[in-house]
């Protein structure tokens, strides 16, 4: 797989998400010319904070100083709560809230709302069951996350299969989004656990949204990157082992 | 006395974007004396609550562009003769500043404007891409764009050892 400079750059600079990391890190293993390209950006950000970091540790200068302490001592400023505001806001500069972390969360919370929605067992057309306390996928789910490959897919099923990976714990998990739920299954057994799910959404706002909480919660899941279209058809011609 | 305050602690890392964009720390501490002096005379168009360096940044980039553009009609500007030499000291200081110049501060000199500042805000003030974009009221397309070509220019500038 190949990349193109901006993605790499974005890589060095800290902007991609977590599956194009996973990505690019794989990549990098097998590929000399990409390490050496990401190196060498690395290393130009190094050299020009190496050259102009210092210059944010000299004594500023009394000239600028003065205006400052001049201005301060004739004005009355009682704006406590602003500069409490941005100060607290500058600390978050680089990085917001993690949203790996607020998937999780969201997924705890939405697990109960997902049963609650679509109740469990007993209806063919439910998309899961309960099997010794876990949730697994079933009905049209089931036959969703067991026979779509990401890369064939049309408009005629409810759900469409996003990220095949193999999970740190070795099983093969495959992520989901539809309407009404999105979530990642694992292979176990005969069946696909849900170690995740969030509610899908009908606006498609809300649907990237939710895929792209889905997407940082298995980067988090993944041991490797996720498969390809080839490897991903191998994986399914084996039974998804 | 809380803006004030806030300004004084600002002032070390707009000093160092000052520099980045100017490459002579005279001319650097003249662009942020006259970016404070807009900042005191403007403080009530800062909106409480909205970060502040965000806002001083913004100041001090437009006035550097005022400043650049401003003598580019007064004379021809040679191309790698930054014109905000003219707002520096006198002339020994500044030849006295101009060998101490290195790789670095050359290679960021030659660099179109929006390129230097796309790179400044980014990679030496961190700011990220959303950050820098809307700092600079461009699309994050446009910033990203011109981070690539300004990346380039400065690995071929500075060589394998960059």
């Amino acid at each position: 797989m190949s990349f193109d400079e901006a993605t790499i750059m974005a890589y060095v600079d800290g902007e991609c998400d977590a599956v194009t990391v996973k990505r690019i890190e794989k990549a990098m293993a097998a590929d000399a010319v990409l390490t050496k390209q990401i190196e060498q950006a690395q290393a130009l950000r190094n050299r020009l904070s190496a050259h102009y970091d210092p210059i944010a540790e000299e004594a500023v200068p009394d000239r600028l100083t003065a205006m400052l302490t001049a201005a301060a001592s004739s004005n009355i400023d009682s704006s406590f709560t602003a500069r409490k505001t941005d100060r607290e806001t500058g600390k978050r500069q680089r990085r917001g809230m993690g949203i790996a972390q607020w998937g999780a969360m969201a997924a705890t919370l939405a697990l109960g709302v997902v049963i609650g929605q679509f109740g469990l067992g007993g209806d063919a057309g439910a998309p899961f069951a309960q099997t010794d306390g876990a949730l697994v996928a079933s009905g049209p789910l089931a036959d969703a996350l067991e026979t779509q490959l990401a890369s064939a897919q049309t408009d005629n099923s409810d759900y469409r299969i996003g990220l095949t990976f193999r999970a740190k714990t070795g099983n093969i998990c495959r992520s989901f989004t539809s309407e009404a739920v999105s979530g990642i299954g694992c292979r176990e057994g005969q069946q696909w656990k849900m170690v995740s799910t969030l509610p899908g959404g009908n606006a498609s706002d809300y649907r990237q949204a939710s895929s792209s909480a889905v997407n940082e919660i298995a980067a988090d899941l993944m041991a490797d990157a996720p498969a390809d279209a080839e490897t991903e058809r191998k994986l399914m011609e084996s039974g998804w082992k | 006395m809380a803006f004030e305050q806030d300004l004084l602690e600002l002032l070390p890392r707009l000093r160092r974007f000052a520099r980045s964009l100017t490459r002579d720390i005279n001319d650097a501490d003249d662009l942020c004396q006259m970016a404070l002096e807009r900042a005191l005379n403007k403080r009530d168009q800062w909106q409480a609550g909205t970060r502040l360096d965000s806002w001083m940044y913004r100041i001090t980039r437009n006035i550097w562009i005022d400043t650049v553009r401003a003598a580019g009609r007064h004379k021809h500007v040679a191309n790698d003769d930054s014109a905000m030499e003219n707002i520096a000291g006198d002339d020994h200081k500044r030849m006295e500043s101009r060998m101490e110049l290195n790789d670095v501060d050359r290679a960021m000199d030659r660099l179109p404007m929006e390129q230097r500042e796309a790179v400044s805000l980014v990679l030496v003030e961190g700011f990220a891409y959303k950050e820098a974009a809307a700092l600079l009221d461009i699309p994050i397309g446009t910033l990203t764009s011109r981070l690539v070509r300004g990346r380039e220019a400065l690995q071929r500038e500075l060589g394998e050892a960059a």
